[in-house]
């Protein structure tokens, strides 16, 4: 399977933040989840990637290119949909749409219009008139009409209902029923992740903590019950964190078959993506 | 693709594109009318100067405004250097558009004064270089530091032109040894040149720049 995007050693320096060596892969055909907490570096790091701010150093490969001396090829195959209204809200959609269509080679007026009408969305209306989630189906029925291969978004879904939500990801799984594609979207809704995501890419304070698939992941990991008296040093260093109480203690842990061997009663469950990533993120605190 | 970009501009800032449309037409008919002694070359640059700063100052305050709209077309394949080439082609644009207005005007409105090619590049030249100074600078120091520049510009104009029109004389006398065709030739190569370094060095700031 090629790798649709390659980060390699990103590293961009602000006052009071940095991102610092980010390196991970987009394999063909899969859903990644750029998972963080607010302020972790993920929109920076998307902004990074498309070069709307600058870089200190680290590569960008995208198709097997960098992006460096191809630029306008390799945008020409990227669909970008950002998490607020990146639009001249004074235009209407039709208006923005004329703006934004003549740059791609590929552009699509058919799906355009196919998309307008699955959203409801009218192109003659103001875009300072639209909803937030009106504006986020505009943007994806941008990022779709030009037969991009690669869709990134930065948090497409945040402060949507349920139901646009439900749908956003629907229509991202349809997108990749058609092979040699691939979806990077950022988030910090853990459940986006259950429902789509391949692979995820875990960001704390501008560092990367994980990069794997979804399911390796959740199967690595066990959160771990059991009697506060089985725990000394050398159990307590095999967790990733670890509440404890009088009683009982109760931790997320990657070595489980090594705690077996120690704590052979001990009470052992699938966690929730959401468990790990704070697992991960507690333990870098 | 650079027409999408000009189009661009004009879309975000129509509001004053019509204006642009009116002061073009009316200024020249304006002095003409209250200011007959004003006319001709002082009439025709008001209303470059007026249409083109004022566009050109609402469109860097909408710029200002959406700064995440320029940030969405730079992740399209549009090039970065074709947002700051199109700014240079409006301004190309509005001026021959007064050009053809006042001289419209001037053929059937004798009030409206009438002028020469080289009048009209000295106007050029002259607009040229207050805009080959200005962009740069703000696209260096952002619309909120430098809004002030042409403001100034457009409230000084009306007084300085007419003190111009009236007492100054800054014709150099050797220029009467140069023919008129080489002087005109001088002027647009000069206004031409301004531009072009204006742009230039107008695309590298911006290539650098953090647009959020």
């Amino acid at each position: 399977m090629d790798n649709i995007l390659e980060v390699t050693g990103l590293n961009k320096r602000y006052n009071k933040f940095s991102l610092t060596d980010v390196s991970f892969t987009l394999p063909e055909g899969c859903i990644t989840g750029f998972i963080g907490a607010n302020g972790a570096g993920k929109t920076t790091t998307i902004r990074a990637i498309l070069g709307i701010i600058g870089r200190e150093s680290g590569r960008i490969r995208i198709f097997g290119k960098d992006l460096e001396g191809n630029e306008r090829s390799l945008k020409n195959r990227i669909g970008v949909v950002f998490d607020d209204s990146y639009f001249y809200d004074e235009l209407s959609m039709a208006e923005m749409k004329s703006i934004v269509a003549p740059a791609y080679d590929k552009w699509c007026e058919a799906d355009y219009r196919m998309y307008m009408e699955l959203f409801k969305l009218d192109g003659k209306q103001t875009i300072s008139t639209l909803s937030k989630g009106m504006k986020m189906k505009f943007a994806l029925a941008l990022a779709l009409s030009h037969k991009a291969e690669l869709l990134i978004m930065d948090e497409p879904t945040s402060g949507l209902d349920p139901q646009i939500r439900s749908q956003i990801l629907d229509i991202l799984g349809e997108y990749m029923k058609k092979g040699g594609r691939g979806v990077f979207f950022s988030t910090h809704i853990i459940s986006d992740l259950d429902k789509i995501a391949d692979t995820i890419v875990l960001i704390d304070s501008g560092r990367i903590i994980l990069d794997c698939e979804k399911d390796v992941l959740v199967d690595r990991h066990r959160r771990v019950k059991g009697d506060i008296s089985w725990l000394d040093n050398e159990s307590r260093a095999m967790f990733l964190d670890l509440q404890a109480t009088d009683y009982g203690f109760s931790g997320i842990t990657a070595r489980l078959d090594e705690l077996r061997r120690r704590m052979p009663d001990i009470l052992a469950e699938r966690p929730d993506i959401e468990d790990i990533m704070l697992a991960y993120i507690g333990r870098g605190k | 693709m650079l027409i999408h970009l000009v189009k661009k501009d004009i879309l975000i800032s129509k509001k004053y594109a019509q204006l642009v449309i009116l002061m073009a037409i009316g200024i020249p008919l304006f002095i003409g009318w209250r200011m007959p002694e004003f006319a001709q070359y002082t009439g025709f640059a008001l209303a470059v100067v007026f249409s083109e700063f004022m566009f050109f100052q609402n469109l860097s305050m909408k710029e200002n405004q959406y700064s995440k709209a320029s940030a969405l077309l730079c992740s399209t394949p549009y090039p970065s250097r074709g947002l700051v080439q199109s700014k240079y082609i409006v301004f190309i644009l509005i001026f021959v558009y007064c050009v053809l207005i006042y001289w419209i005007e001037s053929l059937f409105i004798p009030q409206v004064g009438s002028m020469n090619l080289t009048g009209v590049l000295a106007v050029f030249l002259g607009a040229s270089v207050v805009y080959s100074i200005y962009v740069p600078l703000q696209y260096k120091l952002g619309y909120d530091k430098t809004k002030i520049f042409f403001m100034l510009v457009i409230m000084a104009s009306p007084v300085s032109l007419a003190a111009f029109a009236k007492y100054g004389n800054l014709r150099p006398d050797f220029l009467d040894m140069i023919p008129v065709l080489l002087q005109n030739v001088l002027l647009f190569m000069a206004g031409a040149a301004v531009l072009l370094i204006s742009m230039k060095i107008s695309v590298h700031i911006y290539r650098h720049k953090e647009l959020i």
